[in-house]
């Protein structure tokens, strides 16, 4: 009983810590998440904002001479960027930053979707979207004409983002089950220690029940102790006892009345009388 | 030490094991994250900063002193404005002098001046002061890392080109920051403790009882029969202390009944050689066993005792199934509505709750009528396996149409485990325990209806709604296997007596004036209020306000919580004072008005305050209306029995109340949620007004000279 009631503990302790685990991991992912984002997002608005200078000076983006600087400037800002692409409005790339990281693996091609995607957003607010392999940050440039002339996307490391968050839900996995299993051993230990006297009065009265089960012609036994089950069953020795007395009794009477019959043979009846 | 207040410790010692595992796994939570969020963060800063540097820098660079740049406080301003995680910008001259700044809350210039002047100290030698090879040492900006200044993180960077830093920018976020993202989670952590308590309860109440009082009780039950002379039972062998001494009593119980039945064998042979012999030992015989009862055949029947606790838990796991959704099926609903049309009508997202409610209520005399064949263990695993598929379904339907479906499907389910736990309980309790053992069905109902939104919507925040619809079905199939292990040794209930149909009960009790006016003023409105606010208006509501869906959990598990702690206290000062009529008045008056102010004051607390009073009120009402039917009914109980009286006012209620979401959405169609909650307090505080003044005038009971009510007349 000790380990169902545990068991049962150690379940509600698991639930509780499961339910814990999954809100502090969608909080910090949520915040993890925000931060890179809002980052990036800075990073990405700032670069706009230097090239739309250019363009509302009047320059084609094509022939913005300075752009690959600046891209290369921004880019050294993190380790973790993987490319800056700067496009025209319709999608041919224009510039590219690339990571000397991914020299030997270059950087998969902006596929035609992303770019409309960003082309096509009518605010100035920027747009998040991400592969397997990579984050990316989209805006649009826009003239002063506040006509769409191209647009930029950042593609950041997304293995360093996916670490992150799967080293902190091992870590507060892990911590979960260490305190799952603190907490099952403090349990057991506090039902055990619960239920002692329990199991102690059951004990008690089993031993009395198996003494007069092996020896019934004893006298009532004195271990069953003081409870209500120990006082039952006394009660109940003391009934079966008086029933195997009767046992006796209708096993002398069906001998003697088997010898007036004259079925049984004499000395037979001390045979019948044990139950 | 009884037995309960074992079980008090017990339950003490899993709440403290429960709060030790959230307070040890929330701080390390905190830790974790900080150590994880706090780099991000300060990456952020640095980008930022540099960014804002570089700007500053290119002023620099034109000749324009730090101290003449216009609009740099203005500047500082936009770029926090994007940025709510950032508490303020400052610029300092060398001396650490503030020049601009702009901050929802900010250093004292004191540790700005310090924070200046430690920065300076970090630089290269040819950057602190006038160099003429500044070109030669490149300065380590990357390096830089935000430290802690007062209730900030502060990160200082040089301002400055070419040959001197001009001065220092101070970037700086709120040192609480990863605090705070935990204290948001902080009601969902409580709410989760709220939820665990409650299981935790419900959980060892059936494994103590099932395990220990139960198998204990049976013991006594059987040794005190062997006391009493009757040897005619068996008690069932379990792995544990309880089965070992359960085994030595079946031995001594076998024993002795094996010895009676040689003995009666034999004496059985001496009838054919010489009766008169065999009928005078017969005689000696039946004096000996006198005051011994014995097996039949010698073949003792285990002695069984209803499982009334497995019931209850039985009853808490499948309540909580089907209202794990409940905080966010309007919103569900909602998401297939827009299929069919792009601003869908609350009438359309009202139909899968109508549909729901519709459906339970109808199948609740089909259910009757199966428990009475099939016994309760069988009734409520074909419910439960009714309600797994409907709720499986739900989360997976493929539009609006297979969403109704999976409702009713969900619905029948419902229906056939309610009664069938209803049932077994009226069926199993002991006549003199009728009340307590109704009142356990409806704690466990109680504790579920609380537990249930909350969970649910924590669960559809955080894993989506189709994984929560996953987690419900699993637990509708885990409280079928639980019933048909705990309910399926038990025997079937005796069939009861036949009654004339309830056609008969209905067209008695709608004969009843009082009857009527109490349907119609009281219940009815209180399970319209309950479907039509709480169910429906309560989750688009508070969704269009901009509440999560563990917020909207949470505001719904309030009801539940009145209802639960309330309902018995309310209930006992009825009994005590006989205020059931007053009370199922002022309960009424309570829950309408609590809806009134929303459309004037259309916020979270409003609804909230309007959700903690409809479980106020309902607390005071809902047992108190029971009564009162019993006291209106009391003939027709008379002539066609409790059962059928009650099974024709809840069908009744059920009805009206399956109106509810169809009212409510109506209303919210010409008047706005908002509006709609409010209308429907005053349809609340009429009916409760209609009801009181309506018993004022006729009483309760009719007078002793009055035959006929005078509506029913």
């Amino acid at each position: 009983m000790p380990v169902k009631i545990t068991a049962t503990i150690t379940v509600l302790i698991a639930f509780v810590l499961g339910l814990a685990v999954l809100m502090n991991y969608a909080k910090f992912e949520r915040t993890f998440n925000g931060l890179m984002q809002s980052r990036l997002a800075f990073l990405v608005q700032d670069l706009r904002d230097t090239l739309e200078f250019g363009l509302d000076l009047g320059l084609d983006p094509a022939a913005m001479a300075n752009t690959a600087a600046i891209l290369t400037r921004e880019a050294a800002h993190d380790p973790h960027i993987l490319s800056i692409s700067v496009f025209n409005e319709q999608g041919h790339i224009l510039y590219q930053y690339q990571s000397k990281l991914l020299d030997p693996h270059p950087v998969t091609p902006l596929t035609p979707a992303w770019l409309e995607t960003v082309l096509q957003t009518a605010s100035k607010t920027p747009q998040h979207i991400s592969d397997p392999e990579t984050l990316m940050v989209g805006i649009p440039l826009i003239n002063n004409f506040g006509r769409t002339v191209g647009g930029l996307i950042l593609r950041y490391d997304r293995s360093f983002h996916d670490q992150e968050l799967q080293q902190t839900l091992f870590n507060l996995i892990r911590a979960a089950l260490l305190i799952l299993i603190a907490a099952s051993l403090v349990a057991l230990l506090s039902v055990w220690l619960l239920f002692r006297s329990t199991r102690r009065e059951l004990r008690q009265v089993r031993i009395a029940l198996e003494d007069f089960l092996e020896n019934q012609q004893r006298p009532a036994s004195p271990h069953a102790g003081d409870s209500v089950l120990a006082a039952l069953e006394v009660a109940a020795e003391q009934k079966s006892r008086e029933f195997q007395q009767r046992l006796i009794l209708a096993n002398r009477i069906l001998r003697l009345e088997q010898r007036l019959a004259g079925q049984a043979p004499h000395g037979s009846e001390r045979q019948h009388e044990g139950v | 030490m009884t037995v309960s207040s074992r079980f008090t410790r017990l339950f003490t010692l899993t709440l403290s094991l429960i709060i030790a595992a959230l307070a040890g796994i929330s701080l390390y939570a905190a830790l974790a994250l900080e150590r994880s969020l706090i780099p991000q963060l300060d990456q952020k800063m640095l980008t930022m900063g540099l960014t804002v540097n570089a700007k500053l820098d290119r002023a620099l660079r034109y000749g324009i002193p730090l101290e003449r740049l216009p609009g740099v406080a203005d500047f500082f301003g936009t770029v926090l404005a994007a940025d709510p995680d950032l508490a303020y910008l400052v610029l300092t001259r060398r001396d650490g002098t503030v020049l601009y700044q702009y901050g929802t809350s900010l250093p004292k210039p004191e540790q700005l001046a310090d924070a200046t002047a430690a920065t300076l100290k970090m630089l290269p030698a040819s950057q602190g002061a006038a160099s003429a090879d500044s070109a030669k040492e490149p300065w380590p900006i990357q390096a830089l890392t935000a430290r802690p200044l007062g209730d900030f993180y502060n990160l200082a960077l040089p301002v400055g080109s070419g040959e001197a830093v001009a001065g220092v920018l101070h970037i700086g976020a709120d040192a609480g920051f990863v605090i705070q993202k935990i204290q948001e989670i902080l009601f969902d952590i409580a709410t989760v403790f709220v939820i665990a308590t409650l299981v935790a309860f419900e959980l060892l109440l059936l494994i103590v009882h099932h395990y220990l009082i139960t198998p204990i009780n049976r013991l006594e039950m059987v040794l005190s029969h062997i006391a009493d002379g009757n040897l005619s039972h068996t008690l069932p062998v379990s792995r544990d202390e309880t089965g070992w001494l359960a085994r030595l009593l079946n031995q001594l119980v076998e024993r002795l009944n094996a010895a009676h039945q040689q003995i009666l064998r034999q004496a059985a042979s001496l009838q054919s050689a010489t009766p008169v012999a065999a009928n005078r030992l017969s005689t000696s015989l039946a004096q000996l066993w006198r005051g011994f009862t014995l097996a039949p055949e010698g073949r003792p029947a285990p002695y069984q005792l209803a499982d009334l606790f497995g019931a209850r838990v039985a009853t808490f796991l499948f309540i909580f199934a089907v209202e794990l959704s409940q905080s966010f099926l309007p919103l569900y609903a909602r998401v297939y509505a827009t299929d069919l049309s792009d601003s869908p009508t609350p009438l359309l997202i009202s139909l899968p709750l109508t549909v729901f409610t519709l459906t339970a209520a109808l199948s609740m005399p089909l259910a009757g009528w199966r428990f009475e064949r099939a016994g309760s263990s069988r009734t409520f695993t074909e419910g439960a396996l009714l309600m797994t598929l409907g709720l499986a379904g739900t989360g997976l339907a493929w539009d609006f149409y297979g969403l109704l479906v999976w409702r009713v499907l969900t619905a029948a389910g419902y229906a056939f485990m309610y009664v069938a736990c209803q049932s077994y309980v009226v069926a199993h309790a002991p006549p003199q325990k009728q009340a307590s053992s109704g009142a356990l069905f409806v704690s466990g109902l109680m504790a579920a209806t609380i537990c249930g939104p909350a969970i649910g919507g924590i669960l559809a925040d955080h894993i989506g709604y189709t994984a929560t619809f996953g987690c419900a079905a699993i637990l509708a199939a885990c409280a079928g296997l639980m019933a048909f292990r705990l309910l399926s040794a038990e025997p079937m209930p005796a069939p009861p007596p036949r009654r004339p149909v309830r056609g008969g009960v209905v067209r008695a009790m709608t004969g009843n004036g009082r009857f009527m006016l109490l349907m119609l003023f009281a219940a009815i409105p209180a399970k319209l209020l309950l479907n039509g606010f709480l169910f429906f208006l309560v989750p688009l509501t508070l969704s269009e306000f901009g509440d999560s869906r563990s917020e909207i959990g949470r505001v719904a598990m309030l009801y539940g919580l009145a209802a639960l702690f309330l309902g018995p206290v309310f209930a006992r000062l009825a009994d005590r004072f006989a205020l059931h009529g007053l009370l199922v008045g002022a309960g009424g008056l309570l829950a309408g008005i609590g809806l009134i102010p929303v459309f004037f004051f259309p916020t979270t607390t409003g609804v909230l305050a309007g959700v903690l009073l409809l479980g106020i009120g309902q607390a005071m009402s809902i047992s108190s209306q029971l009564a009162l039917v019993t006291r209106i009914g009391r003939a027709p109980i008379e002539q066609f029995g409790q059962g059928p009286v009650l099974g024709s006012y809840r069908l009744i209620e059920r009805l009206g109340g399956a109106s509810g979401p169809l009212v409510a959405a109506g209303l919210a169609a010409v008047f706005g949620y908002p509006g709609a909650i409010t209308i429907t307090g005053l349809l609340g505080v009429v009916t409760a007004t209609l009801f009181s003044v309506s018993f004022l005038i006729l009483g309760i009971e009719p007078e002793p000279d009055d035959e006929l009510s005078p509506i029913a007349s």
